[in-house]
Order: C-alpha cells, then structure tokens, then sequence
C-alpha cells in the first residue's frame, strides 16, 4: 500500500537517496517499505498510548534535512566517556574512521560496517533486521529503518574479558533543521564481559538523532552498558536499546538524561535463557522547558529469570519526565524475580512527571513488586542541614546528591562516574536548587 | 552571651512562648526542666531557627563579634555558622548523604565563614577521629547513611559528635538523655561534660534529673506555661526528681 501523505522527513529521504546508491535490492525495498511503514503509522501523536504523554511541540513541524557527513563542529573523539577504551565515533551521522580508536579492542573484537555485514551475510542480515524490528508499530524505528545506511556490526569474541567501547554520537547542525540515523548490532559472545558506554552529544539549534541499537548477548556473557545522553538543548532525540539475553548472561544497564529538548529512551530486554539477570539503573535530570521519556519493556519468557529497575529523576523548572515501565511474564515462566521502582524529585511546582508502571503477568509463581512516588525535599531535612551552618541552597544540593547516590552506586567506572557527578553539580548549580 | 528578653512565640495561633526571660552568660551551663508541654522544645526551635517559629514579640541577643545582636532576622544556618548548635531530641534521617560527608559540609561552611582554612581529607579524617573517641563511635559508623537506621542511642551521640566536630559557643541539647539505656547515657554524658568550657556555654533541656548527673549545671530553670517558674542551682533539679513538677507548679500559683 502507498501512502501519498507528505511527512516532514521528505525532504531527508531525497537527500538520503542521493547520498546512498549501490545497495542490495532486499536492503532498498526494506527501507522503502520502512518509509511506506512510517508514512502509514504517521508521526506519533498523544492519542496513541505509547506516546500519551509525549509533548511535540515544534518537532512534528520541523521540515528536517539528512544531514551530511562529517560536518560535526566538535571532534568526536574528545567525547568518549570510557577512559582508555576503544572508540567508535559517529559523526553527524556516519561512522569516522579517523576519529575513532579500535586498537585497545584489536583481536578481542571484529568489528564492520553494518553494510558490509549485510552484504556478506544476506539471510542472517534480514533475520538480525526483523528480529531487532520487533517492537513493531514504533514510527521512530521505522523512520531508523527507512534511513539504515550507517552503523556497525561488533562482535565479541567469546571469552574475552574486560573489553570496553565508548559508542560516541556527535551531531551538529546548521541553520536547516536535520537528522542523523544510526543502526548498531552489537554480539557478544560465550563467556565475555563487555563494558560499553553509548555517549549521545551534539550541538546545534535543530536537529534529530535517532539511534537503534540491538544487542544479544550469548550464554554467560555479562555486559555493562551505559547510555549517556548530553544533547545540545536544540538536540531532539531517539534511541531504543534492544537486549537479548540467553542463559546466565547478565545485563547492567544505566542510562542518564540531561541535555536534549526532546528525548525519548526506548529499553527493551527479553530473558530469553534460564537465570538471564538484567539490572537497569537511569537517572534524569530535566530542567527549564526539556521533555525526557523512558519506556522500559522487560520481557521474562523462561523460567529462572531476574530483572530489577531503579529509575530517578529531578525535575526543575517546567520540564516534564514520563517514565513507563512495562514488565511482562510469559506463560511458563516460573520462578521470575522482577522488581522496579521510580522515584522522581520535584524541585518545582510547574514540573510535571507521568510515572505508569505496567505488569503483564502469566504465571503464577512469580516475585514482582513495582512502585513509584513523586515528592519534594523535606522542610525538616533541609532545617537540620542548615541547623549545621550549611546554606539553604548548599542544603538542598546535598540533599539532591543523596537522593540520587543509590542510583550512581553500583557504577564501577571512574571516568563514568566522575562525568556523571560533575553534570550532576552542574544540573544543581543551574539556577536555584528550587522551591 | 545569650539574652532572652520578654519573648512571645505562637506556633499556629497558639501562644507557646509567654514573656520569657533568660541570660546566660559565657562558660554556663543552664538546666531547663519542666513537664511535657510546657515549650522547652519551642525554645530550642526558635533558637536555632526554625522557619515555623513567628516571634510576635521580644528579643533573642547573641554575642558576636564581642557585641551584642538580635539573631531574630539571621536564618538557621547564619545562626550556627555564628556558634549556636541545637543537638536535636528526634535526629533527622539524611539517605544517601553520609555522617562524614555531611560533618566536611558543615565543617567547612563554619570555617570558610570565619576565613579558617580548610582542612585537606586526611586532616580532616583525623581530627573527628579524635572526637570519635569521645563519644565511642567507630569509623564504619562515619561512613554510613546520615542517621539512617541509627538506633536512638546512636542518633544522640551522632549530634554530640556533630557538636564535637563544630565546637559551637552555645549548644542545646533538646533532650538529649531522652531513649539512652544506662550506657549510652554516661557515653553520652561524659563526652559532652569533656565538651564543657570556659568558652562556651549550654542549654540542657531535660524531664529527668540523670542526665545532670553527668553533665553538672550551674543553674536549673523550671518551666511551666512558656515561662521559667523557678530557679536554682543543681539542688532544684533533685528537688523535682523527689517531689515531681506539680509541686513546684503549685508552690507558684
């Protein structure tokens, strides 16, 4: 079926289909049909339950152009959270070769262009690409479909240990609007553990990243993943992590929000072998008009399996956070543990969250408890600080701090975590530490 | 060093405070006794500044610089970087910020207030490891979560080891005695007794006579209705341990 109607990625996909020739047939009509996909599901819109309490503004009216590689204004390597790490940058889009540093990981690792994996491996290519298609129905990852030119397909050899990768997004923008569309697959193998660190940044007035990135993880092998997004404040953005884990691998996610206007997390994990185990740790620190979006998907589809989720947020100014956390526990699936909670810290009286958890269960023998609370800083707690000599500003910022320490707890890297605390006194300084 | 002077205090429209009265001199130690109800904890708020303490009348005037000044206007935490400490009777519980974390802030605000330099971590570390001793605490309970599932007894010594840290000029210790089995309380006792000097000055506000065991004040005061009823040295207190308030409060109507 074709749909005539006009989107405000026109303009990007002729731009796109200029750009990229000399495909295989199956690879242009998969991305034809992902574009007839999103035409046909449209640019999300509040009325649809996934998106409910997305706010658009003026995203779904930005004429957006594809943008062209390697015009980032800020070198891409200098980005890389991962200290001393392989790093693989991309570049407005498309991944550079010379800003990137693949040696650390040299015989760990094979790493390709997506294209070239596709090319060499047709049949398994199209298994990988409907398999990580399978949140169906998500427009965004349609449109990452229509545009699936740039990426890179890792692998982890088995048995490797202590592996790590930074991932660095770098996007930036002129005075026309544009976006950037990257697809990953990342495999790792038996026995291996893998620390990578997703980095979005860029900067800009208007432009849109959107970034897929599928992961399987192979029996045993453990995986550390952070997904860091520092967006110029033009930045709109989209990412979906996808994991699959067999059994006893182990999955520690942690992902962090703090720059992008607009910014959508999609996490979908499926415990696919027996005492898989994902642990997903996120925090987002949202201010003055910025709107930041999680939807965690856990699917626990054999028995055995464990997942745990502990997301936080403070929110300042007239941000906006949604946190929707779905869990789901298929027939058969004895003995699951899933645990999750939101916790979100009101700095303001014109921030606004929408917390909605979501439980799907299908068996009986199960542990899941879910929760979530939103709340201000106590009065009292900041009397006793300041009964201390500290100010009320000073109060509120180790308050905050303390509110957040669980979440930042269980991070081993010190180069993360040192990045994370130094954003997080930024956030705090930015104005007053609120009301 | 402080001077009450005919001060009125209403917490929501209820006059808690009436015309009290009361001077405390550097290197004193006053004992406030009194039954339950009668305003020793407002008096404690409303010296160390609680925003939910209106002072309709009078004044409260605190030694600084060597000079008198009304501290009615100076916030919570101008007035204890100033030196007065208010050891709490219910310690609040802080997650996720710990003891000595929250110590180096407090710490440090007092000194860069009074342009002392600060001290480097390891100095730090040392120095309240020289007042922990004082109070029997050991270094894993510095490093846990403020007050966070701290027993009572554990909370009390956590405030008189925050007074250690801070050496404040006036402190007031609101019930402190109040949840300490027989040890706690002479741990408690005796470290704040070392804590005693010629410098400083305190407020022991207390039901029971056993805490002045330990701690022996120069003057005890008894309150009834917002207002000292009677005062007299240590021999008051074991008056009322005898006799009870009721007679003291009868003897004053």
């Amino acid at each position: 079926m074709s749909v005539d109607k006009l989107t405000n990625f026109d303009r990007a996909k002729t731009s796109f289909n200029g750009v990229v020739g000399g495909s295989s047939p199956w690879l242009s009509e998969y991305r034809e049909k992902s574009y007839e996909d999103f035409k046909l599901l449209g640019f999300p819109t509040r009325k649809q339950e996934d998106w409910k309490y997305a706010n658009f503004r003026d995203f779904k009216n930005t004429d957006f152009d594809y943008l062209s590689p390697g015009s980032a204004t800020k070198a891409g390597s200098g980005l890389a959270l991962l200290e001393g790490a392989a790093t693989i940058v991309f570049d407005n889009g498309s991944f550079s070769q010379h800003q990137s540093n693949l040696a650390p990981i040299d015989g760990l690792v094979e790493i390709c262009s997506l294209a070239d994996y596709l090319a060499d491996h047709e049949q398994s290519g199209k298994d990988l690409l409907s398999s990580s298609d399978a949140m169906t129905g998500n427009p965004m990852v349609s449109l990452n479909s229509a545009f699936l030119a740039q990426g890179v397909y890792v692998k982890v050899l088995a048995d490797t240990k202590n592996a790590e990768i930074n991932f660095v997004y770098n996007t930036s923008s002129g005075k026309q609007a544009s976006s950037a569309f990257i697809r990953n697959i990342v495999d790792l193998g038996e026995n291996s553990a893998v620390s990578i660190c997703e980095h979005f940044t860029g900067q800009g007035d208007h432009y849109f990243s959107n970034t897929v990135t599928s992961y399987r993880l192979a029996s045993d092998a453990c995986l550390d993943h952070f997904r860091i997004e520092s967006e110029s404040s033009g930045g709109f953005q989209f990412s979906e992590q996808k994991f699959h884990l067999s059994e006893r691998a182990t999955l520690n996610s942690f992902v962090f929000n703090m720059g992008a206007s607009w910014s959508r997390n999609n996490l979908s994990v499926n415990l696919i072998g027996p005492f898989a185990e994902a642990n997903l740790n996120g925090v987002y620190l949202p201010c003055e008009s910025q709107f930041v979006d999680h939807h965690t998907n856990i699917v626990h589809e054999v028995p055995d399996t464990k997942s745990s989720q502990l997301y936080k947020g403070i929110l300042k100014d007239k941000s906006r956070a949604v946190f929707a956390g779905r869990i789901e526990v298929k027939p058969g699936a004895a003995r699951t543990s899933a645990f999750q909670l939101n916790k979100n810290l009101m700095l303001s009286n014109d921030a606004e969250v929408d917390t909605t958890p979501q439980l799907q269960i299908d068996h009986s023998d199960v542990k899941c408890s879910h929760g979530a609370t939103v709340g201000q800083l106590s009065a009292e707690e900041i009397f006793y600080l300041q009964s201390r000599g500290l100010r009320s500003n000073a109060a509120k910022q180790l308050l905050c701090k303390g509110y957040i320490s669980d979440v930042f707890k269980p991070i081993q890297h010190v180069s993360i975590l040192d990045y994370l605390n130094s954003s997080l006194v930024d956030f705090l300084g930015k104005g007053s530490a609120g009301a | 060093m402080l001077n009450i002077e005919n001060l009125n205090v209403e917490v929501d429209g209820t006059s808690i405070l009436n015309n009290l009265n009361l001077t405390i001199n550097t290197g004193e130690v006053h004992a406030i006794m009194g039954p339950n109800g009668s305003g020793k904890s407002t008096l404690s708020k409303v010296l160390a500044g609680h925003p939910d303490y209106h002072v309709e009348s009078g004044d409260i005037k605190f030694e600084i610089n060597l000079k008198e000044k009304s501290i009615l206007e100076m916030e919570a935490d101008e007035r204890a970087r100033e030196g007065i400490f208010l050891a709490f009777q219910y310690p609040t519980e802080v997650p996720g910020v710990s003891n000595i974390e929250f110590l180096k802030a407090a710490f440090n605000a007092v000194c860069e207030h009074h342009g002392v330099e600060l001290m480097d971590e390891q100095s730090f570390k040392e120095f309240v490891k020289s007042k922990q001793q004082l109070l029997g605490v050991d270094d894993s309970f510095i490093e846990r979560g403020l007050n966070v599932d701290f027993s009572g007894g554990e909370k009390k010594r956590n405030e008189i080891l925050q007074m250690a840290v801070l050496s404040p000029r006036l402190a007031i210790l609101d019930e402190t005695d109040s949840g300490l089995d027989v040890d706690s309380l002479k741990v408690v006792g005796q470290g704040v007794n070392k804590l005693r000097s010629k410098r400083n000055s305190m407020i022991l506000i207390t039901h029971y006579q056993r805490l002045l065991d330990y701690i022996v004040p120069d003057f005890v005061h008894v309150f009834h209705k917002g207002r000292i009823i009677k005062s007299g040295d240590k021999s008051l207190a074991a008056e009322i341990e005898k006799n009870g308030f009721d007679k003291v409060i009868a003897e004053f109507q």
